[in-house]
């Protein structure tokens, strides 16, 4: 299953089977809804997150504190890449406990050049580390805002894969968390429904 | 913190004692110790979530064996307005009186009394 | 009943068969449950009585008009136990609720 996470409604796709567009106010299309929580504090995240319907994808976007808030709640499913995230050795250690995903996006690595990219090799590199200790539930994705920051997915992958991912359990991880809201014979982690028993 | 579903819980239970005894039923003429476990889960399950057993049931074994009453495995005699059964395999002897059903005291009668 | 809910629901007298395991001579078991412990469940097949440890393997069972692929981790409790652990399961994982 080919899927890609973007912030926009792509026009052209590459290798994909879908997409998931992320949007602060998810419409009606033909890709997969994503909801984009922006929250400055704990409180505004609660009351954002109310308005999530169910077959949304809940993706967070603020600070540490609101982060470490964000992935004790039971609706959130990702913690979106975007710029200047901090991430937390204990905030990872969490997110593997309450099964929550971290999205690492190839457009954030498009988007700046110079000192401001190595310090951000650097940062990833790290971060996948920790996530490699805990076994963390990590998604890696082009995180797209316009056409030309689209990549083909083999591309991505190989990216990451010299920064330091195992890219099959990425794509196991991907695969879980776009099951979960498009296969209705999907429950849970060891319990599916195979067939009609007459 | 997260609530327990008691009442989804309590629900779920009565259904499985349900089913443990009707297994029970089947099961005690081809194997009385299986028979016995059914008998000891149901009662396990009864306990921890704090339900009845329906006194149908309970009436079908030995409270202090749990064995099963069966065919020729316990007495049933009737003396003194009580019935007796008495389970052959521990000897345990239980009474269960029975009396008259009592004719309700119509209004007219506590009238007079008063 | 929702289908969910077999973890936390009668497994005695349920039809079951053993799909996956780490022992290859496990797979293919096929028979009713006839009695269930806190780390197996005893599996009455046409050949006989058998044990099935429940940690690892993956069960096909038939429950409310459903075939369902069970994973024997989710079902690793004493029996009276697995429902208030099964719900706990339910509730606390991350599940399709629609």
């Amino acid at each position: 299953m080919k899927v890609d996470f973007v912030r926009f409604k792509p026009s052209l796709t590459y290798d994909y089977d879908n997409f998931v567009v992320f949007d602060e106010n998810p419409k009606n299309g033909e890709f997969l809804k994503g909801y984009v929580v922006k929250a400055r504090s704990s409180k505004e995240l609660l009351q954002k997150l109310r308005r999530a319907k169910m077959d949304w994808f809940v993706g967070v976007v603020g600070d540490l504190n609101v982060l470490k808030y964000a992935v004790m709640r039971w609706r959130v499913d990702l913690i979106l890449d975007f710029e200047g995230r901090v991430l937390d050795y204990s905030l990872i250690k969490m997110a593997r406990e309450k099964d929550v995903a971290i999205e690492f996006s190839f457009a954030r690595f498009l988007r700046c050049r110079g000192y401001e990219r190595s310090k951000l090799f650097e940062e990833v590199v790290e971060t996948l580390k920790v996530i490699k200790k805990f076994d963390t539930p990590f998604v890696l994705t082009s995180g797209a805002e316009n056409d030309y920051e689209l990549r083909p997915k083999r591309q991505i992958l190989e990216f990451f894969e010299y920064l330091g991912a195992d890219v099959e359990r990425a794509e196991s991880w991907i695969e879980r968390l776009v099951r979960r809201y498009t296969d209705p014979n999907y429950i849970m982690d060891g319990l599916e429904i195979v067939g009609e028993d007459p | 913190m997260l609530k327990r579903e008691r009442k989804l819980e309590k629900k779920i239970a009565k259904e499985r004692i349900d089913i443990l005894f009707k297994l029970m039923e089947e099961m005690k003429d081809k194997d009385y110790d299986l028979a016995r476990r059914y008998v000891e889960l149901a009662r396990r399950i009864a306990m921890k979530y704090r339900i009845k057993i329906p006194k149908v049931f309970k009436l079908k074994f030995c409270k202090k064996c749990l064995y099963p009453y069966k065919e020729g495995r316990f007495r049933v005699r009737i003396a003194k307005s009580r019935v007796i059964v008495t389970c052959l395999n521990c000897g345990y002897v239980k009474r269960i009186p029975i009396r008259p059903i009592r004719q309700k005291i119509s209004k007219e009668n506590k009238k007079g009394k008063g | 009943m929702r289908p969910e809910l077999v973890i936390a629901h009668e497994w005695i007298g349920l039809n079951v068969e053993v799909v996956k395991s780490v022992n290859p001579c496990e797979v293919g078991i096929r028979g009713k449950v006839v009695d269930e412990t806190k780390n197996t469940l005893k599996i009455m097949t046409e050949k006989g009585l058998k044990t099935v440890i429940k940690k690892g393997r993956v069960f096909r069972v038939k429950f409310a008009g459903k075939l369902m692929d069970v994973s024997g981790d989710l079902i690793n409790f004493r029996p009276e136990e697995r429902i208030r652990r099964g719900l706990i399961l339910l509730k606390r994982g991350k599940v399709r609720r629609w």
